[in-house]
């Protein structure tokens, strides 16, 4: 275990059936949020090649409180019979996760994170519960541009092995049906619309930027600060620079963003100094945006004196 | 199931320990060593599955991440084939703590069933050794990881860009591959099991493997006595279309619980 953190089993939920690892700094304890880290996917708390356990680390060693657990049905969480969608189902599980720290943490405010399906969780979770004061959004589901849709066919054209497989006649979008999406899209589709068979709210399923655009914006208002990050994991999807603010044209984000892009790392962070580029970036986002509450006033959640203006920034 | 940290102060290892209910007579205990990286990843579902089943049967059960992976304390650059060995000795003595059996099974998958084969080798309190879909060739092993990790670059059209100047440990699907695990996992031959040792040995594969031959005659070399299966199924760890967490074999799960009773 790293100097200065210490790591700890727990569960909560109903007949303790929800786990997680607690991780919480050595050092005197500082009022800060609390962070939630939720489930990428399917894959256990630890997150893809092992994030969430480097992130929460990072984040604990700068005093913050981390709690990385997994969802119903997930990892070493049990399953939860009933009718509940996966998005309301993961809502219900980050809410407990919530109560469980105001419980035995006395926390008050908390700070969500995710990657891919659990960054749209973590916003969902923000929309829906006024505890949340913050999100870290790692490859958020998103809609294209016209750009982007143009950036990525034009790369790909240039990219060899795809020039190579076109001629030979063995490119795989040459050998799928009409109609019939790829696996990523598939999935995308079938996590939106959940276990219920009905549609999840549509800021987080793919129909379009305008509904996005709304809860975005209702998230925002309520004071909510967050950090976006895009990876070249989802370069298909999201493609440059500014995308963020072409996607949702004369949004408000009121000086709550922090907008990163990472074009030469993939989905997971997994190159180790992209990876340490990230953990710096959010634990700086995290100083300057929620410093000790003796540094912030308390309640005035648009308290963003630290922030600059839409800090925008563009890293490898 | 009762999940905890133990071991050492600084080296502390996580862990998940199945009891068997009630209602059912102890019968064992089994230790379930997992793979590395990727295939540790996708495995953890298929552990979680053995264990509840196996506890289910009358076994005790430790599941435990090694010093550096999973929830185990250290970086993932930390640690070798060696060092999880030692850890596994570790979690084999807490699961004996734990469940008042003196000797116990291990279970591994891969290169987990490496550091299964190692401790039925060395420690004499090990009665069954059960491997799936072993590791004989650790070469070979690495060279497909490494031909894996090139085809995504192949077709990626935003690559990782290498730091100038700076020497970095290569990263193979994810995960950080330091040159010392590198040549711990290149060690790995069939060679290491034509040594003999008293455990009961049963092999799973999920399909025909070249591996298949080599492994059993370093065995019949060594006399030692063995069972062997194919079971055709799911084989997560070589699934083309990863979500990052495998599919489910149950059947291979379910013909090693029924081998065990």
């Amino acid at each position: 275990m790293s100097q200065g953190i210490r790591e700890r089993v727990t569960q909560f939920g109903p007949q303790q059936s929800l786990v997680g690892i607690l991780t919480t700094s050595k050092g005197p304890s500082s009022k800060l949020p609390f962070v939630v880290i939720v489930n990428a996917g399917i894959v256990h708390r630890v997150g893809p090649n092992r994030l969430y356990v480097d992130m929460a680390r990072a984040i604990a060693a700068r005093g913050y409180s981390v709690l990385r657990f997994d969802l119903a049905g997930l990892g070493d969480s049990e399953s939860i019979r009933g009718g509940a969608s996966l998005l309301e189902s993961a809502i219900h599980d980050v809410q407990q996760a919530m109560d469980h720290l105001s419980e035995t943490r006395q926390a008050s405010e908390f700070l969500v994170f995710g990657l891919c399906s659990g960054a749209n969780y973590a916003l969902a979770t923000a929309f829906t519960d006024p505890r949340v004061i913050g999100v870290m959004l790692l490859d958020p589901t998103v809609s294209r541009t016209k750009r982007s849709l143009f950036v990525h066919v034009m790369r790909r054209l240039r990219n060899m092995s795809t020039l190579r497989e076109l001629v030979l006649l063995r490119h795989p979008a040459l050998h799928r049906p009409l109609g019939r999406r790829s696996s990523a899209s598939r999935s995308v589709a079938q996590a939106a619309e959940g276990q219920s068979g009905q549609r999840a709210p549509e800021y987080i399923s793919r129909v379009g930027a305008v509904a996005e655009r709304d809860a975005l914006q209702q998230v925002i208002d309520r004071g909510v600060k967050m950090m976006l990050v895009f990876t070249g994991g989802v370069n298909h999807i999201y493609n440059y620079h500014g995308q963020l603010f072409d996607l949702f044209p004369g949004l408000d984000f009121r000086e709550q963003l922090r907008l990163q892009y990472m074009p030469h790392t993939d989905h997971t962070v997994s190159d180790p100094p992209s990876r340490q580029r990230l953990l710096a970036s959010v634990g700086t986002w995290l100083s300057e945006s929620f410093p000790a509450r003796t540094d912030r006033t308390v309640g005035d959640q648009h308290s963003v004196a630290s922030v600059n203006a839409a800090h925008v920034s563009r890293t490898a | 199931m009762n999940l905890l940290f133990f071991g050492a102060t600084g080296r502390q290892l996580f862990g998940a320990f199945h009891a068997p209910p009630a209602s059912v007579a102890a019968r064992g205990a089994a230790l379930l060593c997992p793979p590395w990286g990727p295939e540790y990843l996708v495995s953890h579902r298929i552990f979680r599955r053995l264990a509840v089943r196996l506890s289910e049967s009358g076994y005790h059960v430790l599941r435990f991440d090694y010093y550096g992976t999973g929830d185990s304390a250290g970086a993932s650059t930390d640690g070798d084939l060696d060092s999880w060995q030692s850890d596994a000795k570790v979690a084999l003595e807490e699961l004996r703590d734990m469940s008042g059996f003196s000797s116990v099974a291990t279970f591994g998958i891969r290169l987990g069933a490496v550091v299964a084969w190692r401790l039925a080798l060395t420690q004499r309190n090990v009665h069954t050794a059960v491997l799936w879909d072993p590791i004989t060739d650790g070469g070979r092993y690495v060279r497909e990881l490494e031909a894996a990790q090139a085809d995504i670059n192949r077709w990626s059209l935003m690559p990782v860009r290498p730091e100038t100047g700076v020497r970095q440990d290569p990263t193979l699907l994810g995960f950080p591959m330091t040159s010392r695990m590198r040549s711990s996992i290149e060690a790995v031959g069939a060679d290491m099991f034509s040594q003999p040792t008293k455990a009961h040995v049963k092999i799973f594969f999920s399909d025909a493997n070249p591996a298949q031959g080599s492994l059993h005659d370093a065995l019949h070399a060594a006399g030692t006595p063995f069972h062997s299966e194919i079971i055709p199924g799911q084989t997560p760890w070589r699934d083309d279309e990863s979500i990052g967490a495998g599919g489910l074999p149950v059947l291979v799960l379910e013909r090693m619980v029924e081998i065990l009773r």
